[in-house]
């Protein structure tokens, strides 16, 4: 069975309100979860508590899915929340929409190795905000773009620019790291 | 292993976390915040905010309460005791909300746990003069959960996750806001349910059961839509309890919202129509209100003031005219300004412009493109591409005239 069909029995079976499925999914999804959390919290300093808070959430909320197969659409947006609620980003209110939908011709996008991750890690810490939350959400999950944008709620042009952008950035970032 | 897999276990090993599974401490914590959950809920005691909580630890506000909690058991006294009874029926209701100057409004969607909130009071003709509105998360997601008041003369509204307070006073955000309230104001529902039946579009049956204590039924059925209402009415007050919203589905109800009221007379205190005293200290604030906010459209098109709005912003930062900026950018403090923008050190404008309509947030809204040159804390030059600064102005806003960028809110 692939990975899809299996997360959407398990999140049925959450669903139902069955101890062993919720322990599962925590087994799955928390380790990403605190990884995309560290990247949207500065410092990462109340990753865990947050974490916390994200999980007690889907517990409660869990029955009020309403397509199992939106799981990590719906997980990442509580956590999202959750980060923005916990630390009131300031920024997020006033930070002018830069490079939002500018047309990217997409040929020229960098692709990454997985033998760099250790420098690509320090590097997406360099980032811009909005440029690391997509791209942790690209690399750790493989989301589309449109799953994207429904969890950083803009358009999917907006992500596609925004990832075209991101993407050069770290690579201009990881090129100053070689020297 | 695909260089994704690769890739995804590589960046969690570099921030110290395992990738497959999680520490013992971390499945210990986990556990026990399930046998916390997993035990027997008790119902949960309804949710008032702080301010209400505030409120009612003053023993001045505790007496005032209580003795409207008199009051409002003396009303419902004089209700049971009227010699003269008109039939029952939905004038009845409607007369019965005569006397009623204060409720509680809870707006709960089938699908929702955390409901719509409305504290509402109203003059002797029945108007309402003021109201308190909370709003959850999923209400509006993109904006979060929000709180807001209005008065005819004022309407604030609380952004919490956005940490932004708008004072305003808005024809279109008033329509928006009583149009809210229209449909948890019962007396209003009650008398658009007389003008529907008067219209003969909905089928109406009352039950009035003889034991008094029970709540009489009006079940409202429309005619040519798949839809049904159930009103529940105490028979001692004749006054609505809730009222049940379903949706017809295949010839079954299906319940998509319940409208429970309380509270009925029980004195709001004056605070809570006002959130100035509830906010953060340091939340942003837009005061649109008590300030000439944007920059005067004169004889300049739609289209040019967008642009000519985006680069007076542009210049006030490259003057360092933080105010300037700030009543340009919604009408937020000039320290705000300067803390918001300031890092950006603009040092010129490139390009300003073209501006393409963007009705998404009115007839009369535009994004504008433009490009321009800041400088660093090391002096290094950088160009600043802004794809969509959005600049607008609304004809039935406070300043018809004034343009001003907008975002985020």
């Amino acid at each position: 069975m692939d990975f899809e069909k299996q997360l959407e029995k398990i999140v049925h079976r959450c669903m139902d309100g069955e101890r062993a499925a919720f322990e599962e999914l925590f087994e799955i999804y928390h380790p990403r979860l605190k990884y995309y959390v560290r990247r949207l919290d500065g410092d990462g300093s109340k990753a865990d508590d947050i974490s916390q808070e994200i999980w007690l959430t889907v517990f409660k909320k869990i029955d009020k899915l309403k397509d199992a197969r939106s799981f990590a659409v719906w997980l990442y947006r509580i956590a999202r929340n959750k980060v923005y609620d916990g630390f009131r980003r300031k920024d997020r209110f006033v930070r002018l929409p830069e490079e939002d939908e500018l047309p990217v011709s997409g040929n020229d996008e960098p692709t990454f190795d997985a033998n760099d991750a250790k420098k690509l890690h320090r590097a997406l810490n360099k980032l811009k905000d909005h440029h690391r939350e997509v791209l942790t959400l690209c690399f750790i999950e493989q989301m589309s773009y449109q799953s994207i944008a429904d969890v950083v709620d803009c358009s999917i042009g907006t992500v596609r620019s925004r990832i075209f952008y991101a993407k050069q950035s770290l690579r201009k970032e990881m090129e100053s790291q070689n020297g | 292993m695909d260089n994704n897999r690769k890739l995804f276990e590589g960046l969690l090993k570099a921030d110290g976390i395992a990738p497959e599974g999680v520490s013992e401490s971390e499945r210990i914590a986990f556990s026990k915040m399930l046998d916390g959950q997993l035990k027997p809920k008790k119902s949960k005691p309804v949710h008032r905010p702080d301010i209400w909580r505030k409120i009612m630890r003053s023993r001045i506000t505790r007496f005032s309460t209580a003795a409207m909690v008199i009051l409002a058991v003396m009303l419902s006294i004089m209700f049971l005791d009227r010699s003269v009874s008109t039939a029952f029926g939905i004038e009845r209701v409607i007369a019965a909300y005569n006397k009623v100057r204060f409720l509680q409004v809870r707006q709960f969607k089938a699908t929702q746990e955390e409901p719509l909130e409305f504290w509402i009071k109203s003059d002797e003709q029945g108007n309402i003069t003021n109201a308190r509105y909370y709003l959850p998360e999923h209400f509006q997601p993109e904006d979060g959960a929000k709180l807001a008041t209005w008065t005819p003369e004022k309407a604030e509204l609380w952004f919490k996750r956005k940490h932004s307070y708008l004072i305003f006073q808005s024809k279109r955000i008033e329509g928006w806001m009583l149009s809210l309230l229209e449909q948890s104001q019962p007396k209003l529902v009650m008398k658009k349910l007389l003008e529907n039946q008067k219209a003969g579009t909905v089928e109406i049956d009352i039950q009035e059961p003889q034991e008094k204590q029970k709540l009489a039924t009006i079940t409202v059925t429309y005619k040519s839509k798949p839809k049904k209402e159930i009103y529940y009415i105490n028979q001692a007050t004749d006054l609505i309890t809730h009222i049940e919203y379903y949706r017809i589905e295949k010839n079954q109800d299906v319940l998509d919202l319940t409208t429970e009221f309380y509270d009925y007379n029980v004195s709001i205190d004056e605070k809570m129509f006002s959130l100035k005293d509830e906010i953060p200290e340091d939340v942003t604030v837009l005061d649109q209100l008590n300030q000439l906010i944007g920059i005067a459209q004169g004889e300049m098109s739609y289209e040019e003031a967008a642009v000519e709005t985006v680069r007076q912003f542009f210049q006030a930062l490259i003057d360092k005219d933080y105010p300037k900026a700030g009543l340009i950018f919604s009408g937020i403090s000039g320290e705000k300004t300067k803390e918001y923008f300031g890092w950006l050190n603009v040092a010129a404008i490139i390009s300003v412009g073209p501006a393409k309509p963007y009705p998404i947030c009115g007839p009369h809204s535009f994004s504008v493109a433009c490009e321009v040159e800041s400088i660093s804390g090391d002096g290094e030059k950088t160009i600043r591409k802004f794809g969509s600064v959005k600049a607008r102005c609304g004809e039935d806003e406070m300043h018809p005239d004034r343009w001003i960028i907008h975002g985020g809110i």
